[in-house]
């Protein structure tokens, strides 16, 4: 998988499609893996998708193809909250 | 209506919207059992230019449990994809469409089977082409022999048919979803009026219809045919289901982003489940759980809402059913577990203990040679039910039974009201005047549009 930053994983996720998932798996606690069918066949196969399922709890999906895996980190959820505050705005 | 935009959201979403479910022997090919699940409610047949047809987005699947725990042990999987000839122009067909290759027909569908055991999916078949919805003479001439193309037999055995079909589902929806009036007891309605016949609401309507049929041996847990009634291997459970990606994300122009698991919004086992019993507040989580979930619906089928409204609605009628308190324990064996050996002589379709709503089908029980529409309850083991015949008035029996016929089952000491045997809302299959056909896919030729304007 393509190598990419955290804060180039931001930027992409203020328009809801993200490509970080490496960033994300790198430094943050898996949760649980969600049932699926398949993943990605490649870098940017298809488009990576990042929901912050609950702030509070640091809780975020990262979904390719069908595949779903619920981490949590609590560093990227802060950033996140906080680039969403200023979409906000 | 069995399961026609019975719950909030699916009702938003007809293309997903699991209409009604069937499962039988095969009446033509008792060594098969037929599978059938139905989408989109009440289609207009004059509902142009933009005709009906599946969702390419939407997975679509027959589910059978063959071991009792209600979780599918083979699963039937079916994917649709779309192709139009020709994007410039708005027509469904720029002439007659005669066969399912004609260059008149702009906006096709094709799809894909798959079957999943243990996990593991199996493609059966794939660009397996659907017929055109039935539009009228001049566009679709031939129709019953253009759509009977395409009944696809599979090298694997199966035979599939996935397309536009009359609703065969017969029902008042008129008069029951008024008060649950029933036309031919209206006299006897709280707010009474004289008693009249029943009127068939979705007479000159059509459906998309999603239909499998399979040997016995691909269904049960040891590739066996049954043939004791009461071998607990005889029964599989069958419902089905229609689930949409997690996440949809509309991008500039029409570009769309679909993205995460598949997460169920529809499905149907036993006719009327989710509409009847299941409350308003939780209509929608039941179209996204698995039948092994359905114990937290119990209460539900103890203590149907309908069987505390009937009496109130027909003052002086169910008298007995007013002073019914128990607990429902024959609406659970019919809905949520089967019929133990026992309680019909002859006849079980028992899957355990597991409450779960799904067709339970005795695959031992050969196709009857003069059906009762009334099913079990007409004596006529091989109707619902024992898996739901496409004849079946679900509609009657399952009122009869909430009304407390079926009661002495599990009491008898119990004797039902006089009227609860004679429920009805007043339809047989002769109200529909299209025929239900005697082979595969047994459901009749749709309506088309040209002579069903308006229905």
């Amino acid at each position: 998988m393509a190598e990419l930053t955290r804060r180039r994983f931001l930027t992409y996720t203020s328009l809801g499609v993200a490509g970080a998932a490496a960033a994300v798996v790198g430094g943050a606690e898996l949760v649980s893996r969600a049932a699926g069918s398949g993943a990605s066949s490649g870098p940017h196969a298809e488009p990576i998708v990042l929901m912050v399922r609950d702030a509070g709890s640091a809780e975020v999906a990262l979904m390719v193809g069908t595949s779903e895996r619920i981490y949590r980190d609590r560093d990227l959820v802060g950033r996140l909250v906080g680039a969403a505050a200023q979409v906000g705005r | 209506m069995s399961s026609h935009r019975e719950a909030p959201e699916i009702s938003k979403d007809p293309v997903a919207d699991n209409t009604d479910t069937y499962a039988f022997v095969s009446p033509d090919r008792p060594d098969t059992v037929t599978l059938i699940t139905n989408y989109i409610p009440l289609e207009g047949p004059a509902g142009g230019p933009n005709f009906y047809e599946f969702g390419d987005d939407v997975l679509y699947e027959i589910h059978v449990d063959n071991d009792g725990d209600a979780e599918p042990d083979v699963t039937y999987r079916f994917r649709f994809a779309t192709r139009v000839r020709n994007p410039d122009s708005f027509l469904y067909n720029t002439g007659p469409i005669t066969s399912l290759d004609s260059p008149n027909w702009n906006r096709r569908q094709f799809y894909s089977v798959a079957q999943v055991r243990a996990g593991r999916e199996t493609v059966l078949a794939e660009d397996v082409p659907c017929p055109p919805c039935n539009i009228g003479p001049r566009s679709t001439p031939g129709y019953a022999a253009l759509a009977q193309a395409a009944v696809s037999r599979l090298r694997t055995g199966e035979t599939v048919f996935a397309g536009q079909r009359d609703e065969g589902f017969f029902v008042d929806l008129g008069s029951i979803f008024d008060l649950a009036d029933l036309r031919p007891f209206e006299n006897l309605h709280l707010i009474p009026s004289p008693a009249a016949p029943g009127v068939d609401a979705t007479k000159g309507l059509n459906v998309h219809t999603i239909a499998i049929q399979v040997p016995k041996q691909h269904l049960t847990r040891d590739g066996s045919i049954p043939t004791d009634v009461h071998d607990p291997r005889a029964v599989v459970g069958v419902w089905g289901a229609a689930s949409r990606r997690r996440v949809l994300i509309r991008q500039d122009e029409d570009d769309e982003v679909l993205s995460g698991p598949w997460v169920q919004v529809s499905r149907l086992g036993n006719p009327l489940f989710n509409e009847v019993i299941v409350p308003m507040g939780r209509k929608d989580l039941w179209n996204s759980l698995p039948p092994n979930e359905d114990r937290r619906f119990l209460q539900f089928v103890q203590q149907p809402e309908l069987a505390r409204l009937l009496p109130v609605l027909y003052p002086n009628v169910f008298p007995h059913l007013a002073a019914l308190g128990a607990a429902r324990a024959d609406l659970v064996a019919i809905l949520l577990t089967g019929l133990p050996a026992g309680l019909v002589p002859g006849f079980q379709n028992f899957t355990g203990q597991t409450p779960a709503d799904m067709l339970r089908l005795n695959l031992a029980i050969p196709p009857a040679r003069k059906p009762s529409i009334f099913g079990l309850l007409g004596g006529d083991p091989a109707g619902f039910p024992n898996g739901r015949r496409v004849q079946d008035d679900v509609v009657a029996i399952e009122l009869r039974a909430v009304a407390g016929v079926t009661f002495p089952l599990v009491d008898r000491s119990f004797t039902p009201d006089a009227a609860a045997g004679a429920l009805t809302d007043g339809l047989t299959p002769a109200s529909n005047p299209v025929a239900f056909l005697s082979s595969f896919p047994y459901l009749g030729v749709p309506n088309d549009g040209f002579d069903h304007p308006s229905s």
